[in-house]
């Protein structure tokens, strides 16, 4: 009996004993444990606090569309369209996940440019991404968008693709977007772009980047989850799409610009003389803005103002101004035989070999009889024409607002380092020779000077710029100066550029000019390098003119005949235009509401066969 | 010896009802906690009702099992635990089989570690947590019986012989689990015999000897693993997990730091050769125990969890809830569910040293025992002293057959604790 109680308590004290050991040995971990979580907690707390907000709360831009480049009658010429990008990235994936996500972004998006696995795999650090398409369309982009849960890895971004819906018909003017290139990265860096912002590259896109296309991003505040989804929380900022420009060309008159050039190389250059807007301005050969890749035959030069030609016979408005200027009278005659000794050895040719015979100054001009400019020439001198000329806007910048750096001054008189002498004073007579050089758009301005009442204006290519708050600003008419000429003075030389045009024996008659345009023009053959610039200036109705068109054929022969026809050609279309084009502020109200500005696009630059020649 | 009274009002007296409070309280401070790191998740949306569900469910079973009195488990716990290692080992085939139906188990995994870690959630049937109570219910069974040999034993023969039925009868589970592969589980039944043989009174000198041998074969193990090329019957996956697990072992703790966790270790060496295969793990560890820290004093407060509910916390509901709390309520709620639990081992110690024969005090340690082993090797991992081990936290996790499981073993304990002899008066 006492045994058997004694070994009970025996086995009592036993299970007391050991179980106190292990409750012992129990709160020993517990005391590691609450000794471990108070480290965690109340020592490195705030420091793992910080981290795990670096872990979900990020600022992200939001993409702002770039502004619009409209016509005058709001067609738009350069558009920013929603586009989608897709990356992939392997953070927190292993190489199977990867290996199927990116398999079925091949099946679901066959525009996607899928990269290898072990390239995805290989990332490090591994939060960073590969892109697999770019500038998707919605349609494209939507079955991934259905499958991203699906999907780990993939990341969809929203972003903007520039689009020029006219193509090759107003890239030198509008320009091109691309990406921030190794020599503006400082400069845009500062002005607070990321490297992979898209910025104007050319053209007004360039011009007005800064100020005014570029549009401001947005900022939001996004969490992000442990798979890297974006989830938008608060909105700091609204993106806020770029200013529009209104331009104050007419995409149709452009296109008609484009469609007589045929691709040959020249320039069309198309004004209004009474405020200096420019109509239409191109040049060929031209490039496709939506893939500035210059091909052969591409050229991103705008060559209607970068580059200078020698003016010939169009240059004789000036000198027959400055002839005028000093006093000159419109009544001298001159006989011309053919050529003119000038100098011992030097007789340079009139353009027929046997002479125009006797004539006054409108009829000169109206036959382009050279041998009367170079006696012009020679009494007046090489400092009066040159201070004419620059009267008239040549020997600087236009001023047109259209490029900061890049458009020629072309050449003028002895200030651009060649000495006057008697040779090449009599050839500056005639638009030739060292002393000058003008870009077409000078020669068009010049005569729309001379039209409007003798004010040379500046060209205005952007009429307006309305910034998304509604506030405007506006680009008013920019008179460089005058030509100084009475108006006596200036219907002489009108008479004679109706001459040109109207009579039998005016060298731009052959074109056969309507008579109800009231159409003046100047013809003009310029020697290059044994070869001629068919030059052809003109502006209408004379009396009132509204337009004024300088073309220039490069290489083609003789003005009157492959110049003058395209003129009348390019009147016509501007003439028919007028008659069925409403008022720009109406039709402007009218095709906002139409995508596109209610215009087929690819039909131009699907049209232009790059090789040469119209197809219509 | 007279027989114990058996009437209700006597139960009804002796019957914990601190106990069961305590208990009651711990899974209504989990499902909170859940509450509050599922909240306007809509992939975890039905986690809460569902745990809801699984507590009434769980309160049930706790009541059928106080209605059963203990003592008619003895035979009956031979035949289901004979029944569990059957369908652990069926479990087991049906995996290499390749039948995914059955056995993997991952809400929203990622990786391959995923795919392996079974047992842990959503299955429909776990034998591995039920497997845990037999084991204790056959032990307690077996060293109840074979107590006063034990206690006897002289020699070193003796005892070691007496050893051999319980090891094997924690073994035979224990291998299949570990083929499962479920190392966690696995390590909870490896202590489960040598508790309930130490209390039933192994003599000292055998227990120490384990004890080195134990140490010298543990040492041993993590040089061998941590240098050797191949470990046969390990896959190298397998045994890269086990090198993760152990490599905090192994050096100097670190915190890590933003550039860290993003970009790995700073060592490119280290980096080259087992980045790849730990990436996973170590980041995870780093986000649940960056959650934890991030609750400081108090917590980020209910619901304002943003590791756990921005998914950067990997199983927040189930093996890492833990973190989850800390994210939520701080030290100040860790500190609360661990006297939770104290209050609730003070508990049911008092039943294992009040129980009125052996049965049930070795019944009671054992499942107490599980009980600990789970909240230890959770919490441990969650606050990165222990590796991963995938286990959740008991009363605690979300998860519909461990929490019925947690109401069985404190079932079968307030059953011994109001089946115990009144004291005479």
């Amino acid at each position: 009996m006492f045994e058997d109680r004694g070994k009970t308590l025996q086995t009592r004290r036993t299970l007391v004993v050991r179980v106190g050991l292990l409750v012992a040995s129990a709160a020993l971990g517990l005391a590691f444990i609450a000794a471990r979580i108070s480290y965690l907690t109340a020592w490195r707390g705030q420091d793992l606090y910080d981290l795990s907000e670096r872990n979900f709360l990020k600022f992200a831009k939001i993409p702002a569309p770039r502004g619009q480049i409209v016509d005058r009658y709001g067609r738009v010429l350069a558009d920013s369209e929603t586009r989608f990008d897709v990356h992939v990235t392997p953070f927190r994936l292993s190489r199977e996940d990867v290996a199927k996500t990116l398999d079925e972004v091949r099946r679901l998006c066959p525009a996607a440019r899928v990269p290898d696995v072990a390239e995805v795999v290989a990332l490090r650090p591994r939060f960073r991404r590969l892109p697999v398409a770019s500038q998707l369309g919605l349609e494209e982009v939507s079955p991934l968008f259905e499958r991203q849960a699906a999907l780990p890895g993939i990341e969809i971004e929203e972003t903007f693709k520039r689009i020029y819906p006219y193509g090759r018909l107003a890239a030198h003017l509008t320009g091109h977007v691309g990406a921030i290139g190794e020599g503006g990265k400082d400069f845009f860096l500062e002005q607070g772009y990321d490297l992979d912002d898209i910025v104007g590259r050319a053209g007004l896109e360039a011009k007005h980047e800064l100020s005014f296309l570029r549009g401001s991003q947005g900022e939001q505040l996004v969490m992000r989850d442990a798979r890297m989804r974006v989830v938008p929380l608060r909105v700091h900022r609204k993106a806020v799409q770029g200013a529009t420009l209104t331009l104050t060309i007419d995409v149709d008159l452009q296109r008609a610009a484009m469609n007589l050039l045929a691709g040959r190389m020249g320039s069309v250059v198309a004004v209004d003389p009474r405020n200096g807007d420019v109509l239409a301005l191109f040049s060929y050969p031209t490039y496709d803005p939506n893939n500035p890749v210059c091909g052969p035959g591409d050229s991103e030069r705008l060559d209607a103002l970068r580059e200078h030609y020698a003016p010939g016979s169009t240059f004789k408005i000036v000198t027959a101004s400055a002839w005028l200027a000093m006093g000159g009278s419109p009544n001298r005659t001159e006989t011309c035989a053919g050529s003119l000794q000038v100098a011992p050895g030097f007789a340079p040719k009139c353009n027929v070999e046997w002479g125009h015979g006797t004539q006054d100054l409108r009829g000169a001009l109206a036959r382009s009889c050279n041998v009367y400019f170079y006696k012009i020439a020679m009494d007046v001198g090489a400092t009066r024409m040159t201070e004419m000329a620059a009267r008239y806007g040549f020997g600087s910048v236009s001023g047109i607002g259209l490029m900061d750096r890049g458009e020629s001054p072309g050449v003028l008189g002895s200030r651009h380092g060649t000495p006057a002498n008697l040779g090449n004073t009599v050839m500056m007579g005639i638009g030739q020779g060292g002393l000058i050089s003008a870009t077409p758009l000078q020669v068009a301005m010049a005569y729309a000077a001379l039209a409007n009442g003798g004010t040379l204006f500046a060209p205005r290519i952007v009429r307006e710029i309305q910034r998304p708050d509604g506030g405007t600003i506006q680009y008013f008419p920019t008179p460089r100066g005058e030509i100084g000429l009475s108006e006596a003075q200036r219907n002489v030389l009108i008479d004679g550029f109706r001459a040109a045009v109207e009579q039998s024996y005016g060298t731009a008659h052959k074109a056969q000019f309507d008579p109800a345009m009231r159409a003046a023009g100047k013809t003009g053959t310029a020697q290059r390098a044994g070869k001629s610039d068919a030059w052809f200036v003109c502006f209408a109705p004379w009396d009132r003119p509204e337009i004024c068109v300088a073309i220039l054929v490069e290489e083609a022969g003789h003005g009157g005949e492959t110049a003058a026809p395209l003129a009348k050609a390019f009147l016509d279309e501007y003439y028919r235009l007028k008659k069925t084009h409403l008022p720009p502020q109406v039709a402007r109200r009218i095709v906002a509401d139409r995508p596109n500005g209610g215009v087929d696009a690819p039909f131009f630059s699907q049209r232009l066969d790059p090789r040469g020649g119209d197809r219509r | 010896m007279r027989e114990h009274p058996t009437g209700l009002g006597l139960h009804a007296r002796q019957f914990d009802y601190f106990l069961a409070m305590f208990v009651l309280f711990a899974t209504g401070f989990g499902i909170l906690v859940l509450a509050g790191s599922t909240r306007d998740v809509p992939e975890l949306a039905k986690i809460l009702p569902q745990q809801a569900r699984w507590w009434g469910i769980a309160i049930g079973v706790f009541c059928l099992t106080l209605a059963v009195p203990y003592r008619w488990l003895k035979i009956p716990g031979w035949i289901v635990y004979g029944m569990l290692v059957v369908s652990l080992a069926a479990l087991v085939f049906a995996s290499h089989l390749g039948m995914a139906w059955i056995s993997t188990v991952r809400a929203g995994g990622a990786s391959s570690w995923y795919k392996i870690a079974l047992g842990s959630s959503s299955i429909r049937f776990q034998p591995s947590e039920f497997a845990k109570i037999g084991v204790v219910i056959v032990l307690a069974h077996w060293l109840s019986l074979r107590r006063e040999s034990i206690a006897e034993a002289r020699g070193w023969r003796k005892p070691i012989l007496e050893c051999i039925v319980p090891l094997a009868v924690a073994a035979l589970p224990m291998a299949i689990v570990f083929l499962q592969p479920d190392f966690g589980t696995a390590s909870v039944f490896l202590p489960l015999p040598f508790i309930v043989l130490f209390v039933a009174g192994l003599p000292w000198r055998v227990v120490l000897t384990t004890v080195a041998f134990g140490t010298a074969l543990a040492l041993g193990g993590f040089v061998y693993l941590m240098n050797a090329d191949h470990v046969p019957g390990l896959k190298p996956y397998q045994l890269n997990r086990i090198r993760v697990f152990l490599e905090p072992l192994g050096k100097p703790f670190n915190p890590p730091g933003v550039e860290e966790i993003l970009y790995g270790p700073a060592q490119p060496e280290v980096a080259e050769t087992s980045a790849k295969s730990r990436d996973p793990d170590d980041w995870q560890i780093r986000q649940a125990e960056m959650a934890l820290g991030s609750g400081r004093l108090f917590g980020k407060g209910w619901g304002q969890g943003t590791q756990s509910r921005l998914r950067f916390l990997p199983a927040h509901h189930t093996d890492f809830i833990f973190s989850s709390l800390g994210e939520q309520f701080g030290l100040a709620g860790c500190l609360a569910l661990l006297l939770l639990y104290v209050l609730i081992v003070w508990r049911c110690v008092h039943v294992a040293l009040v129980a009125s024969d052996a049965f049930g005090q070795y019944l009671v340690v054992g499942l107490l025992s599980i009980f600990i082993l789970h909240v230890f090797l959770n919490i441990g991992m969650s606050v990165r002293l222990l590796p991963t081990t995938g286990l959740p936290l008991p009363l605690f996790s979300f998860g519909g057959s461990f929490l019925v499981t947690n109401y069985v073993i404190f079932g079968l304990i307030a059953n011994v604790g109001m089946r115990r002899e009144p004291k005479e008066r």
